[in-house]
């Protein structure tokens, strides 16, 4: 004969049970924390992206400064 | 109330719908939860998931299947997440243990402490072993061991044909046998 083991159901708890009644609540406070996350990630990207930019121009006109050619045609005269 | 008056009625966000699902739902849920993690304070985080689950995806039921259907679906997908998660914290030498309500003997009281010890230690070997089952195997060999589900109702929540159920169970028993030498605990299985 089988011999099953059989475990009794455990009860919901009360305060598991107003857990439970508060998921809308914690359905939109996860959607609200998502949307708030995803706009953070997406400024920091912009502004990663803008400083890089603004950096790479930077560098380009220290580049040329510091070059042989800094100073071409500082000696020509008309 | 009618199942469909219910679902329409939380379909369009009424508040008192939802709490009318909770405690139609949240006791079957839970010890679903239960069964399938073996560990109670998982179960009550997995039921409170899967019910912000229900709430976010009111929208997708489309009423093609029961409603007790859908909500053992998404039970059994936030049990596999959680079973997932346990595996991966196994990795980091994180264990999450069984409850000794499933390791305890049903008839403790009468037994003397030898033979809850050792009732104990049978528990923890059966239960450890099917957790060591793949993931399906583990999920419908629970359901259909513990939760007492029919074939057909696994089938229909795990979205799985007949066959493919029978096929899970049977291997998932044959792998227990294999792993289970005690003749007791092979009598659990």
């Amino acid at each position: 004969m089988k011999n099953h083991r059989t475990i009794q159901p455990i009860e919901v708890s009360a305060s598991l049970h107003d857990r439970l009644m508060k998921s809308p609540v914690y359905a939109q406070k996860i959607k609200t924390r998502t949307l708030t996350i995803s706009i953070l990630t997406t400024l920091l990207i912009l502004i990663n992206l803008f400083y890089f930019m603004a950096n790479q121009e930077n560098i380009t006109e220290d580049q040329i400064l510091e070059s042989q050619y800094a100073n071409f045609g500082s000696d020509l005269s008309i | 109330m009618s199942e469909e008056i219910d679902i329409q009625a939380l379909q369009l966000g009424d508040v008192h719908a939802f709490e009318m699902l909770v405690v139609t739902y949240e006791k079957k849920v839970l010890n679903m939860c239960w069964h399938l993690l073996h560990n109670r304070e998982e179960a009550e985080d997995a039921t409170q998931d899967v019910f912000i689950a229900i709430y976010q995806s009111k929208h997708l039921f489309k009423g093609e299947s029961q409603l007790y259907t859908w909500v053992h679906r998404i039970t059994m997908n936030k049990c596999l997440e959680y079973i997932r998660r346990s595996k991966r914290k196994k990795r980091f030498g994180i264990n999450i243990p069984i409850d000794e309500t499933f390791l305890n003997a049903e008839n403790s009281t009468q037994l003397d402490p030898e033979q809850v010890l050792i009732e104990k230690e049978r528990a923890k070997a059966f239960y450890t072993a099917v957790q060591q089952l793949s993931d399906k195997q583990r999920i419908a060999y629970s359901l259909h061991h513990f939760e007492d589900i029919s074939y057909k109702e696994i089938s229909e929540s795990m979205n799985l044909s007949l066959s493919a159920i029978e096929s899970l169970i049977f291997r998932a028993k044959q792998q227990l046998i294999k792993q289970l030498k005690d003749p007791i605990l092979q009598n659990w299985i």
